[in-house]
């Protein structure tokens, strides 16, 4: 008569796994403590652009540097000669094809980013080892065993040590998988942006900007004196409107370093093949 | 030069829209004494200087001295930086004068 052993509870000092496969981890959302893009370069490209309501004030600031050279005596001086502003209106202005715009950004760093990966299917992790197991609802001996001429009900024994057993439920402490999980598209080289379309950039109000080109002398000598008239141009701008059509972007990054990936792990379907509980301890054994 | 914003262009642009806007010269008048008197103390000054470095000699120099402080006596008597300045005044009356003649481009 073949009879299988309820045990209520079991504990084992170790075990071997032949072969753990994983049928899906799915990963939580992704924590970046921080993203480091270095060598980005970016090209912006527009079609076109259109200018509205552009003004400009041009200011003429002069000055006079002057000297006298009598020989016995000689000096030098220099005199603010005022400015001179006036207004430039230019309306309208449409810029019908622009050139592209490179942009070169060395070092970009990015911190408390969130992210989203796939899930990861169908994972072999090729055996490990595990400690500190515990099981419940075991059958033991695994193929069950035969008891000839002896009937046995409602007995209980306290406790009793088995050499290898199976289990309906296996938890363990400690899980040190073989093989390393890889995560999807980790990708740390050179990266290449594809050109992406924008809509319109439009500003939301106007944009107002001066420069000063470099001083211009007018510069006179007659023997004893002379001087040089200095002029020193300067342009406030002011654009009422700015709008740009048909932008496109596109740019490589050299590297990208990713520092403190945090990532929770659900891990569903997991089977392990061919495991071996040695030195088994169960405790509530019904017959 | 300090970046001019939005609003400071507009009252930049309300005061130059119409008329140029000018700033007037803020130059000082050069101060140099040019009467005779005055150019003689800058040529001695030359002289010595000349002296020192061993181009006019010690007697020559002497000779130039007392020429110039001889000739000084007269020019300070005869009050020359006034005749000078007397002189300058009516030049310059003169030289606006021209200046502001109808289409004169100045």
């Amino acid at each position: 008569m073949a009879q299988a052993i309820q045990i209520a509870q079991a504990s084992g000092a170790s075990a071997t796994v032949a072969d753990i496969t994983i049928d899906q981890i799915v990963l939580g959302s992704v924590t970046i403590g921080q993203l480091n893009l270095q060598g980005a370069a970016l090209d912006l490209n527009s079609a076109s652009a259109s200018l509205g309501s552009v003004r400009i004030v041009l200011t003429l600031d002069f000055q006079f540097d002057w000297w006298i050279n009598l020989g016995f005596w000689s000096d030098s001086g220099n005199a603010d000669l005022g400015s001179l502003s006036f207004a430039l209106d230019l309306g309208n202005i449409a810029i019908p094809s622009l050139g592209n715009i490179p942009l070169s950004v060395p070092n970009i760093a990015l911190a408390s980013l969130n992210a989203a990966f796939a899930p990861i299917s169908s994972i072999d992790l090729g055996g490990g080892a595990i400690a500190g197991i515990s099981a419940t609802s075991m059958a033991l001996p695994k193929s069950g065993f035969t008891i000839a001429g002896l009937g046995i009900s409602g007995v209980s024994i306290a406790g009793i040590q088995i050499p290898e057993a199976t289990a309906a439920q296996v938890s363990f402490q400690d899980f040190h998988p073989n093989a390393s999980v890889l995560f999807p598209t980790a990708t740390l080289g050179p990266v290449q942006i594809p050109s992406a379309a924008a809509a319109d950039v439009q500003t939301t109000a106007p944009v107002s900007f001066n420069g000063s080109a470099s001083e211009q002398p007018l510069s006179l000598s007659l023997g004893v004196l002379g001087g040089s008239i200095n002029v020193t141009p300067t342009a406030f701008v002011n654009i009422g409107s700015l709008a740009l059509h048909g932008v496109a972007l596109s740019g490589t990054v050299a590297q990208a370093i990713l520092k403190n990936i945090g990532v929770p792990v659900d891990i569903h379907g997991i089977n392990l093949n061919d495991v071996d509980i040695t030195q088994v301890t169960a405790t509530g054994i019904t017959l | 030069m300090p970046h001019m914003d939005h609003a400071q262009f507009e009252a930049l642009w309300q005061k130059v829209k119409e008329l140029p806007l000018v700033r007037r010269a803020e130059a000082k008048p050069v101060q140099a004494d040019l009467s005779l008197s005055g150019l003689l103390d800058h040529y001695m000054n030359m002289a010595a200087q000349q002296q020192t470095e061993g181009k006019l000699t010690q007697p020559d120099y002497n000779d130039l001295q007392a020429a110039v402080n001889a000739l000084k006596v007269v020019l300070a008597r005869i009050k020359d930086s006034e005749l000078v300045a007397d002189a300058m005044a009516r030049n310059a009356a003169a030289i606006q004068a021209r200046l502001a003649r109808p289409g004169n481009p100045a």
